[in-house]
């Protein structure tokens, strides 16, 4: 057998056990390796690696699955009430779109308003997250790649257009392992819907499987495999007393193997997260205020799940997982994908949202998490000013926004734009590489020193691009 | 000068001036302009990437430090054309015209900066003391040098196994090469491992299965020096050393039943590829065919046999080349063909070659002796090879089918045409006279009830006969053949039929306008026509179209029965093939494409570029055609919906017409599939902006030089007759006298003669198309197409092309000279040259090194799909090379390889070695001892089920779902399967790529995407929770609970049962009792007795979580 990642990474026995002391987490678990061990598929280090001081402890990923559009949200172009109607061909040049159904230029049909101290524009989709507007840095010049929703989703999550690469949330875990002692590092709070993709968007890709994201479900249980099916805990402590006694002839005879050795650890540590994540999931502890403040009381049922989700990943900030990615609830439309009826479905797509995510905020910074905690909203593309048909947008990945909040990014910053249309990328163009370069640095990462060597290449999060976005860095 | 042109020459002037004005105080060509409009803004936004740096090379390879670096531009071409700021690039990027090319990257300059930079370059882009120069730091690839200095390039040479000191350890070279390592560095080799850890060892190493308590015992009970010797040959003879060994080839090839990206859609019966490795292997078909199988497999002019079922084996290999991710409706579609085929090359270079050719996609690959040119020289293999769904089963034996029906139909023609000939002479005596007569008839009012003339025409008929001297039967002939030419245009008696009803004064001018010219408009060009088409143009994916296209002459079996002779060349489906189905269980193609049956009845065009913007296809029947534009398989999805063309059935040929507009420039294919039961036949395939009129054939009879109706009916007598002479010497040879056979055919049909003839011909042909294959299993493989090469893409992308690159292999191995296709991709000759030793020491290297891989649990070479420079080095390359050469020199025989790298001592070694061996080979580099290994998810699970009892052994077949937990979701999510895979072994299950097993994924089976020769192993705490809590394990446990609890035996006895089939050894004492104890405490915890069945699967499962189980000493 090789050495190598593959291995947990040889903590004495003892060490192991007084961990056992600090209560427990969840699921595919993986990441409770990382933080001893991440190498090459060459070399083994130790240490975690920190290029320089990070702000960002933990990053919560607020995935706008399907695509929300920029016009409709944070990027307010008045000129589109000017062309409203007009044949959009006239006013600009029109790239090749996924459904090639050009309807008429499009304005928002919602109203803008200034917020807070900045003054910046918000539609009247975000009321909650317009309070928090001078919290967030706004980049309004994002680009991608790919316009097809399977595509621009493994580009927004592994940097590459194609199935089978690490997602952001591994490489995160891979570098800097997780100060969660009973976690995986990263893991993916599921609304309910997979975007398109699968499951290969949270997946380690050729880094070991020990960083892939766990997905915890809504629903209960939420992950695979952490309930006993035995009727009575005795049962299964019967078993695993036999299984002692058992491996302690394993051990014998493979000589006390390293991996043998870490494979009899991950029993004692899979039976605490059985434990581990029921105390996670249960919110009795928290206030009704903080339950309020999240929206668990909300009148739409899916801002209900998505607040969930939010107060999850803030108890998951407070255990130290590293990276928390939230998916999006389904409500009545699709994803955020309006091919058709914008309204309708933006509008129950934000609801879901809006007063989750503004809770998240106010209460990481309540608690004093949001310095440390990098939020960040993003979907894998943006929609175009003109309609698809009647009254959807098209997929647009010329230009769309993405905004950071916390973490070491600057409150209040504005970088990028879009043309008068909320089309294309005038200024200031921020590549997926950049924003991933972005977040790693604030991880105290450099993103260009993160590599894994596989098929003959020193593989990075960024291939070989990425710039970071000094504009939005505290 | 028109006014109108006068007047915007003018207006363009006073615009140009416009522009211009502002910068008048400073001319554009002026030093000043430059130093303080253009230098600055060049230094600020492009200097950082594009000028002579130290570090690193300028991007694209343009500089914009100097005019020289400018003018002479980058990968794209010039970047500036003095005076033509709209022909120059660096001005189209900076105005963000062009999305993928835009510049500065990070955002648009001012308008103003804009148009200061464009009036620089229209004024002739000057540049003051410019001593720049234009060099770039690129050129240092070395093709000859880097070949040079990496040891994976050089030949494989012959070694003989070195001497060493303790003769007596090893058995063979293999031994010797081990240990003269060892020994050279003081190191012992570890003692052998106990007989039963061997004999598991092995068991797992070459089947995937846990050995039974009988083999075990078998293998005690046997003390002769040949023990050993029986248990390999007896693994190796297994089926199941198929399935093991073919699950480590899949990894290898990326295999996956669907496509995965957005809706998971198939890859339509894929499995038989899967079926196909495992069958390979167990054959032990030698490694090179094997390989040339997948390259070329459906070319092979000796295509292997399924031994009892005769099917083609060979073309199945094709079918790895399908297996990769797909896009359903790419808005970018020549994008996607060049990422699709970039995985191909990927795998294709990866699994064979241990290279990674795919880093010299975009520039030549920084370490390895393999240029840009190299890898897209293989990139037109890939594009000169389509994809299909092949009837494997019956291919052979409709193709013979097929040829017996062109041959009869040979000479079935000429025997009806020497019948009609026969029949028809007399007729044509005296045929001026008739036709005059005919004529008179039918301008006097024709009636005909439906068993021909009425009562009074017939009456009239004879009276004219009588006045004439002629015979009234035979003018009546002739009245309903010009009768009948009158509807159809094409018929040789169509004019003699118009002229009929006119007055004699309108029939020089119908004369005439029946000569008028007739021929394709300028600028259509033919992509095919049938009547003279080249070898490359006969591109059927199977048999129902013939051997060839049907030429004048031919004889047609229509759907009412009747027979005919063919007039235009055409590829002309056969309605013999009508009765082709699919056994129930075969996938068809998803999407649009995939409404019809088209395996086995599609016909394709070469690859040609689309220029017209319109295709016109020149078709008889009805049916499909599908445009497969940059080979895109897959329309499903909003866009590329009108690459789909249905055209219903209607009679004659007629041009059809497909709009590809929005596809110009691109490449394309057409594939035509006849409609359900109905004629089909293409005789031409043409581009151009308008439909093309229907071509027609010459004329019977040159009208121009006809002075009138007496003078053409005696052409028309002298003509005919002299081409009824003809028929009795061959079928009619053109088409004009296929139609003249044909209405004959008609007039003649009741004479017996002919009529004998003809029945003759149908009664042939039902026999042999009784014997037609009609339900064959079909599977993915190549189509293989005419030769196509590609442009270099500069930088990767397809947007921007370089120079034309001829098909070849690997310049490093073989050379520059393009490869000696003859017709179509050129694969056969490819796959030739891979797997030539001599010329390529990759392939066998890589293939040793793999076996050595799986059984030693390290490679010799430890980046098993790197031999490159990033790879690692050989820790023995004495013994890769002589391993290698061995290889090629027994026949390339896996099986070979294998039992005698597990007869060896170095195989046979524990695990553990001694202390001092340790330190001296921390990383058991030098194999000192064997490697601990866990065991694969496949084989975890397999051997739960071979422990349980559940285990079904029954091989290949269509997969079994995945049974699905909640935890698996997303779109295209499939119906979930059995908890237990009904007991069939892994290798078996369902692989969908957005839905693969969670447990398999944990331990690590890898996700399908690329080459993977070398597993991860991974060690996390979800495997134990798997273990722990999957109801499948639980499921298995208790399975094997019931099995143990059914036979006799008392506690002690079950105990050490179980302990035989889970570990091959029997319980030690301290293990029996622990057990007993736990049943006796787990039934008090149950509130039952010891014998239950609830504690012994609690025992059962326990044993399943024992690291015994998963581990191999």
């Amino acid at each position: 057998m090789h050495r190598g990642f593959a291995m947990f990474g040889r903590p004495s026995r003892r060490e192991l056990l007084a961990r056992a002391a600090n209560g427990f987490g969840a699921v595919a678990l993986a990441a409770l390796l990382a933080d001893d061990g991440r190498a090459t598929d060459t070399r083994v280090s130790g240490k975690p690696v920190r290029h320089h001081p990070a702000k960002a402890k933990s990053v919560i990923f607020l995935y706008m699955d399907g695509g929300p559009s920029q016009i409709d949200t944070f990027d307010y172009k008045p000129l589109l009430e000017k062309h409203d109607g007009k044949d959009p061909h006239k006013v600009f040049k029109v790239e090749p779109t996924q459904f090639n159904d050009v309807g008429k230029v499009m304005a928002s049909p919602w109203k803008f308003k200034r917020h807070g101290d900045t003054g910046r524009w918000v539609s009247e989709l975000f009321p909650h997250v317009a309070k928090c507007i001078d919290d967030l840095a706004i980049i309004r010049s994002v680009v991608s790649k790919f316009p097809e929703h399977t595509s621009a989703n493994y580009f927004l999550h592994t940097g590459s257009g194609v199935q089978g690469r690490p997602s952001m949330g591994a490489w995160a875990g891979y570098g800097l392992g997780t100060d969660s002692k009973d976690l995986p590092g990263f893991i993916v709070l599921n609304g309910g819907l997979i975007p398109p993709g699968g499951l290969d968007n949270f997946n380690s890709g050729f880094l070991p499987a020990a960083y892939q994201g766990s997905v915890f479900r809504a629903g209960d249980p939420p992950v695979a495999n952490v309930v006993p099916l035995e009727t009575k805990s005795e049962l299964q402590r019967g078993k695993l007393d036999l299984l002692r006694k058992l491996d302690a002839g394993a051990r014998a005879r493979f000589g006390g193997a390293d991996e043998v050795e870490s494979a009899i650890q991950n029993y004692e540590t899979a039976f605490r997260m059985q434990a581990a994540v029921p105390e996670l999931m249960d919110l009795k502890g928290e206030s009704e205020t903080t339950k309020k403040l999240y929206g668990l009381d909300a009148a739409f049922p899916q801002t209900q799940t998505f607040a969930r989700q939010c107060l999850l990943a803030r108890r998951l900030v407070e255990r130290g997982v590293r990276f928390i990615e939230l998916t999006c609830p389904v409500t009545s439309g699709d994803r955020w994908d309006q091919h058709q009826n914008l309204k309708e479905g933006h509008e129950s797509n934000a609801r879901a949202v809006d007063l989750p995510i503004a809770g998240l905020l106010t209460d990481l910074k309540a608690r004093g998490l949001l310095k440390d905690t990098l939020v960040v909203w993003a979907g894998e593309f943006g929609r175009t000013p003109f309609a698809q048909g009647a009254n959807g947008r098209d997929h647009n990945q010329y230009g769309f926004t993405v905004w950071l909040a916390g973490g070491g990014a600057r409150a209040g910053a504005d970088h990028g734009e879009t043309d008068e249309w909320g089309y294309k990328v005038v200024k200031d163009r921020v590549e997926m590489h950049d924003l991933h370069a972005t977040m790693l640095h604030l991880l105290g990462v450099d993103h260009k020193r993160l590599t894994f060597r596989f098929g003959g290449r020193d593989m990075r999060l960024t291939d070989v691009h990425g710039e970071l976005v000094q504009n939005v860095l505290a | 000068m028109s006014n109108a042109r006068l007047l915007a020459a003018i207006a363009v002037a006073g615009c140009l001036a416009l522009v211009r004005s502002p910068c008048r105080a400073e001319p554009a060509d002026g030093p000043e302009f430059f130093e303080k409009k253009v230098r600055p803004v060049l230094v600020e936004h492009c200097f950082k990437c594009h000028a002579d740096q130290e570090v690193k090379a300028p991007k694209g390879g343009l500089r914009l430090d100097s005019r020289a670096g400018l003018l002479r531009g980058g990968d794209n071409g010039p970047a500036v054309v003095p005076g033509e700021p709209d022909k120059s690039r660096l001005i189209e990027a900076i105005r963000y015209q062009n999305a993928d090319l835009q510049m500065p990257p990070k955002g648009k300059l001012p308008d103003a900066t804009i148009a200061d930079l464009a009036a620089w370059v229209k004024s002739g882009a000057i540049w003051p003391d410019d001593g720049g120069s234009a060099a770039t730091r690129a050129g240092t690839f070395d093709v000859a040098k880097r070949k040079r200095e990496h040891w994976a390039w050089h030949p494989v040479r012959k070694y003989d196994p070195p001497p060493v000191k303790d003769s007596a350890w090893g058995s063979g070279a293999v031994d010797r090469f081990i240990l003269a390592k060892l020994e050279a560095k003081g190191i012992k080799p570890a003692r052998p491992a106990e007989r039963r850890v061997w004999l598991r060892r092995v068991t797992f190493d070459l089947i995937g299965l846990p050995p039974a308590p009988a083999e075990v015992e078998a293998y005690l009970a046997d003390t002769s020096p040949n023990a050993e010797r029986t248990v390999v040959d007896r693994l190796l003879a297994s089926p199941h050393f198929g399935e093991r060994w073919g699950r480590h080839w899949l990894d290898l090839v990326r295999y996956a039943e669907t496509r995965g990206h957005e809706f998971d859609a198939p890859i339509p019966n894929a499995f038989q590829y899967r079926d196909y490795v495992i069958r390979a292997l167990n054959a032990d078909v030698p490694y090179d065919r094997f390989v040339r199988e997948h390259v070329a497999g459906d070319l092979l002019a000796d295509p292997r046999r399924h031994p009892t079922e005769r099917f083609d084996e060979s073309i199945l290999g094709t079918g790895f080349w399908f297996l990769n991710e797909e896009v359903h409706s790419p808005v970018d579609i020549r994008q996607d063909q060049a990422d699709r085929f970039d995985n191909r090359i990927d795998v294709l270079t990866k699994a064979f070659l241990g290279l990674t050719v795919s880093c010299a996609r975009c520039h030549d690959h920084k370490f390895d002796a393999i240029g840009t040119r190299d890898y897209y020289a293989l990139f037109g293999f890939v594009e000169s090879s389509g994809y299909r769904q092949v009837r494997f089963d019956s291919c052979d034996q409709n193709r013979d089918i097929a040829a017996a029906l062109a041959e009869l139909n040979r000479r079935s023609s000429a025997a009806v045409a020497a019948a009609l000939s026969r029949v028809a002479k007399p007729a044509t005596e005296q045929l001026a006279d008739y036709l005059l007569a005919a004529r008179d008839a039918i301008r006097t009012g024709p009636e005909f009830g439906p068993d021909g003339p009425t009562e009074g025409f017939r009456s009239r008929i004879a009276d004219i006969a009588r006045e004439r001297k002629l015979e009234a039967g035979r003018l009546t002939g002739w009245i309903e053949n010009v009768a009948r030419a009158g509807r159809n245009p094409a018929d040789p008696f169509h004019i003699w039929a118009k002229l009929a009803s006119v007055d004699s004064k309108l029939v020089r001018e119908i004369l005439d306008k029946a000569t008028a010219a007739n021929s394709l408009p300028s600028g259509t060009e033919i992509v095919v026509d049938f009547a003279r088409s080249e070898p490359n143009d006969w591109l059927p994916d199977d048999a129902s179209f013939g051997p060839g296209p049907v030429r004048p002459g031919r004889l047609r079996c229509d759907s009412d029965g009747r027979v005919t002779f063919v007039d235009y060349a055409a590829a002309e489906y056969d309605r013999a093939w009508d009765l082709l189905t699919v056994p129930a269980g075969t996938e068809n193609d998803p999407g649009a494409i995939g409404k019809r049956l088209r395996a086995g009845r599609t016909i394709r065009t070469p690859t040609f570029k689309v220029t017209a913007g319109k295709l016109h296809y020149f078709v008889r029947g009805g049916g499909m055609a599908y445009a497969a534009v940059d080979a895109h398989s897959f329309i499903q999805g909003p866009l590329h919906g009108q690459l789909v063309k249905e055209f219903p059935v209607a009679g004659g040929f007629r041009w059809v017409t497909q709009d590809l507009t929005p596809y110009k420039g691109h490449h394309v294919h057409v594939e035509f599939t006849p409609a359900k039961d109905a004629d089909f036949a293409v005789a031409m395939v043409v581009q151009s902006e308008s439909v093309p009129p229907a071509p027609s054939a010459a004329p019977l009879i040159a009208t121009d030089k006809v002075k009138g109706l007496r003078d053409l009916a005696e052409a028309y007598e002298r003509e005919v007759s002299e081409r009824v002479s003809r028929l009795k010497d061959g079928p009619p040879a053109t088409a004009e006298d296929a139609r003249l056979a044909n209405a004959l055919l008609i007039q003649f049909s009741r004479a017996t003669e002919l009529e004998a003839a003809t029945s003759d011909f149908m009664s042939d042909r039902e026999r042999m198309v009784a014997r037609v294959w009609a339900g064959s299993r079909l599977a993915p493989a190549i189509w293989d197409a005419n030769g196509v090469d590609e442009h270099v893409f500069i930088r990767g992308s397809p947007k921007g092309l370089g120079e034309l690159v001829p098909r070849r292999f690997l310049e490093a191995l073989t050379g520059t000279a393009p490869i000696d296709a003859g017709r179509g991709s050129g694969r056969l000759e490819l796959a030739r040259q891979m797997t030539d030793p001599r010329k390529n020491p990759f392939i066998a290297r890589v293939m040793v090194n793999r076996v050595w891989h799986h059984l030693f649990g390290r490679g010799l070479v430890a980046s098993v799909d790197n031999f490159g420079v990033l790879g690692e080095p050989p820790t023995h390359p004495e013994l890769l090379d002589f391993l290698a050469d061995r290889f090629v020199r027994e026949g390339w025989s896996v099986k070979t390889l294998v039992r005698d790298l597990v007869l060896s001592s170095t195989y046979r070694m524990a695990t553990q070695g001694d202390t001092e061996a340790a330190k001296a080979d921390p990383q058991n580099l030098l194999v000192h001892k064997s490697r601990l290994k866990r065991l694969e998810g496949e084989a975890i699970r397999d051997a739960m089920l071979a422990v349980s009892g559940r285990l079904d052994r029954a091989p290949f077949g269509a997969p079994v779902p995945i049974y699905l937990t909640p935890f698996l979701d997303g779109r295209g999510r499939p119906a979930s399967g059995p908890l237990d895979g009904n007991g069939r072994r892994s290798v078996y299950l369902a692989v969908r790529r957005n839905f693969l097993s969670p447990m398999l994924l944990a331990f690590d089976t890898p996700i399908p995407f690329s080459t993977i020769g070398r597993r991860q192993v991974s060690n996390v705490p979800a495997q134990a929770l798997i273990l722990l809590n999957d109801p499948f394990v639980h499921q298995q446990a208790a399975t094997w609970a019931k099995s143990v609890l059914a036979a006799p035996g008392t506690a002690s006895e079950r105990v050490d049962g179980m302990y035989r089939s889970a570990f091959g050894r029997a319980a030690k004492a301290d293990e029996l009792s622990a057990c007993l104890e736990f049943l006796k405490d787990q039934a008090a915890r149950y509130g039952t007795s010891a014998d239950d069945a609830k504690p012994w699967a609690d025992l059962a499962h326990t044993l399943f979580n024992t690291k015994e189980f998963i581990y191999l000493d």
